[in-house]
């Protein structure tokens, strides 16, 4: 404030035109403002896609259609995955990225700004696009996120809708990726070493280059299915030649990597939340770098364990087997270096910790299904019922979702300058780990017990379970409107938070003030 | 330092995004390679091709297997299609022939094209086919039947637990794809 007059001259000091309104949101190359907008689009979509898993439950309270076509229950099924797949977890990690990567290894900002402003900004296109299906003829795409040919090949316009949005999605990731790649590569400030790096980045950093891999795939399949559809290819429909299940190994060959897409983000989160409320440094640091490096490998090679009953030769289901399993080895390097984090730490439950306590114990429940799912002759019995859906569930809400919630709770003092009313915060812990185990833990047991899955109706034997699960269900929506007051009332006011935040925690982000400046580490710290 | 600092940003970038390129194309690739891969294996109960020659060479020899031939036609395809004789037991070696009966119910010619799978998958490998109705499209006019040839043989490598095997057929309507 020296110099007022010196300002003007000085375009490169930012601090003093900071934009406001539509130039600072829709034109912004902020990393912190677009990790913001990141953060907004994903809860708004885990909203939407709430909102449908909702009239799915609504409509499995009881056997016989009560509330909607089993039509509209296909597309409820089908718009609840993608959105929540790409629309709320995939960005909202996305969104972390872009708010914590910077602040954690000392960089000013993303290495590509203005890339990083197009990635979010065609997200809401996208999935503009992807919503609007819903009132072409014949509605929103009903077979499935999978979008399995030959069922896709037929259908209406809504599956082209589909198509494109998914296209755009895949150059929104594409691009983050490239975005996060280059940051850690090249802005990491002096002194900090790859096999120095906050665990986050690390999980990222794998994470982008899983994406780059396999988006690709998943936007050539599509295509392909597009080209089946109008131009007269036979790439899936046996019609001209093709051949359906080839759909699905490309399908999957994306598919499997993508669910680690989802899970090793959360990861690096949770390995942020548990020292600092143990009071313990991270335990086998270097062992967790490579047991993620490691589930990112095995990832690549174990697709065909979701397509165990199309049929094939008895090595192929070995192999696929025996890989899968594979997998539950660095998994539980993980589990095991997060137990022992905390085991003799001086532990204190603050929420985010809360979060990470359940998600290890909630993932790790998912981890075993996934075990039993791999089993091959098993997997004939449990292949599409309720059994799988709970399982993703575990390992996807309980593992992802949570995690999200967790490192929000994290850091959103740093973000808002606040902190957030921790006995709500624990409130809505509770309620959320609570419902959310009312919801799916009787999931498994109509699994075991047969009850298949995307039905609109079932047999009357399985409607005590769905009972109780669509209850937990209700509770689990509404709990989340809590999450929102939490959220709105931090960034209102609240307690000031210091920069530290949190009892002596490690990382760059804690040495800048709260909220974070707009502007921060334009003279990289030394790391030592 | 500036300046190689943000030449280094652009490698990084441009080969992240052939990268990205690549693995694209790579999707692509899948499909030839899948099939190679199916024929190569029998995965997916893909059959061989011979011919006549090579298939009367190989020796007769005293194991028997049954072949059940089933045959359907897809829903939007307004044809009858079945086979004449649905079952034989056949030595591994011996050159069979096997006749499917076509009948198109339609008013309009119609252009269709057979796909054929073996069951057990395993099996599709040592099932060789030196002529087949499915090699090629048929047309069939208004009210026109026919009869359809399938010559084919199983090899002596047969595993030794396949005693009976499934040739299935489907035929599918392929005016979408006349011009190819």
């Amino acid at each position: 404030m020296a110099n007022v007059a010196a300002e003007h001259d000085h375009h490169d000091d930012h601090d003093h035109h900071m934009p406001t309104g539509f130039k600072r949101w829709c034109m912004s190359t902020n990393h912190k403002d677009i990790g913001t907008l990141y953060l907004i689009f994903s809860l708004t979509m885990l909203m939407l896609g709430g909102a449908m898993a909702l009239v799915i439950r609504a409509e499995l309270f009881q056997p016989g259609l009560q509330f909607v076509d089993p039509h509209f229950f296909n597309q409820m099924t089908t718009m609840h995955a993608l959105i929540m797949v790409f629309g709320a977890v995939m960005p909202g990690f996305v969104g972390f990225a872009n708010w914590m990567i910077p602040l954690m290894v000392g960089a000013p900002d993303m290495a590509l700004p203005r890339m990083n402003n197009w990635s979010f900004w065609i997200l809401p296109f996208a999935f503009s696009i992807l919503l609007l299906s819903f009132f072409v003829p014949g509605g929103a795409p009903a077979a499935g996120w999978t979008l399995y040919a030959p069922l896709t090949i037929q259908g209406g316009m809504s599956v082209d809708m589909g198509i494109v949005a998914i296209h755009m999605m895949g150059i929104s990731s594409i691009m983050g990726a490239i975005n996060v790649i280059v940051t850690v590569l090249n802005m990491r400030a002096p002194g900090m070493t790859l096999m120095k790096m906050p665990m986050f980045v690390w999980t990222w950093l794998i994470t982008a280059f899983l994406l780059i891999a396999v988006m690709p795939v998943f936007a050539g399949a599509v295509t392909m299915l597009l080209t089946d559809r109008h131009f007269g290819t036979a790439f899936f429909n046996p019609a001209g030649g093709g051949d359906p299940v080839l759909y699905q190994h490309i399908f999957w060959f994306f598919g499997h990597p993508e669910v680690y897409i989802m899970i090793l983000p959360a990861f690096g989160i949770i390995s942020h939340i548990i020292p600092t409320f143990a009071r313990k440094p991270l335990f086998g640091y270097s062992s967790m770098v490579f047991a993620t490096g490691a589930i990112a490998f095995l990832s690549f090679i174990v697709w065909a364990h979701h397509m165990f009953t199309v049929g094939m030769p008895l090595e192929g289901e070995l192999f696929f087997m025996y890989a899968t399993m594979l997998i539950s080895v660095p998994t539980g390097v993980k589990v095991f270096n997060w137990v022992t984090t905390m085991w003799r730490g001086s532990m204190t439950f603050e929420t985010p910790m809360l979060y990470a306590i359940g998600v290890v114990f909630l993932f790790t429940l998912g981890g075993l299904s996934g075990l039993m799912l791999a089993i091959t002759p098993a997997d004939f019995q449990y292949h599409d019922t309720y059994f799988v859906v709970a399982h993703f569930h575990y390992v996807l809400f309980s593992g992802a979702v949570m995690a999200m919630f967790g490192g929000a709770f994290f850091w959103l003092p740093k973000w808002t300058g606040h902190m957030y009313n921790e006995t709500l915060g624990k409130i809505h812990f509770w309620l959320t780990a609570i419902f959310f185990n009312i919801t799916f833990f009787p999931q498994h047991f109509l699994g075991l017990a047969g009850m298949p899955r995307r039905y609109a109706d079932y047999p009357v034997q399985f409607t005590e379970f769905n009972m109780i699960s669509s209850v937990g269900a209700f509770g689990l929506g509404l709990s989340q409107l809590l999450f929102i007051y939490i959220v709105i009332a931090t960034v209102r006011g609240g307690k000031k938070a210091t920069a530290e935040v949190w009892d002596n925690p490690e990382g760059l982000e804690w040495t800048v003030p709260s909220p974070a400046p707009f502007h921060t580490f334009e003279t990289p710290p030394t790391v030592k | 330092m500036e300046k190689s600092t943000a030449n280094n940003q652009q490698g990084i970038v441009v080969k992240l995004v052939v990268i990205a390129l690549l693995m694209f194309g790579f999707g692509y690739a899948l499909v030839p390679l899948y099939d190679a891969f199916c024929r190569v294996t029998g995965f997916g109960g893909k059959t061989t091709v011979i011919d006549e020659a090579a298939a009367s060479a190989v020796p007769l020899s005293d194991r028997e297997v049954n072949v059940t031939f089933t045959s359907h036609s897809h829903t939007a395809l307004p044809w009858e299609f079945r086979p004449v004789t649905p079952m034989v037991d056949i030595k591994l070696g011996q050159v069979q022939d096997a006749v499917f009966y076509v009948k198109n119910y339609s008013d309009r010619p119609i252009t269709g094209m057979a796909t054929f799978n073996v069951s057990p998958p395993r099996a599709g490998f040592h099932f060789k086919k030196t002529e087949c109705f499915c090699f090629t499209k048929q047309v069939l006019q208004p009210g026109e039947e026919q009869e359809m040839l399938v010559r084919f043989m199983l090899d002596t490598e047969m595993p030794d637990d396949v005693y009976e095997l499934t040739l299935s057929y489907t035929f599918f309507d392929n005016e979408k794809y006349a011009g190819q």
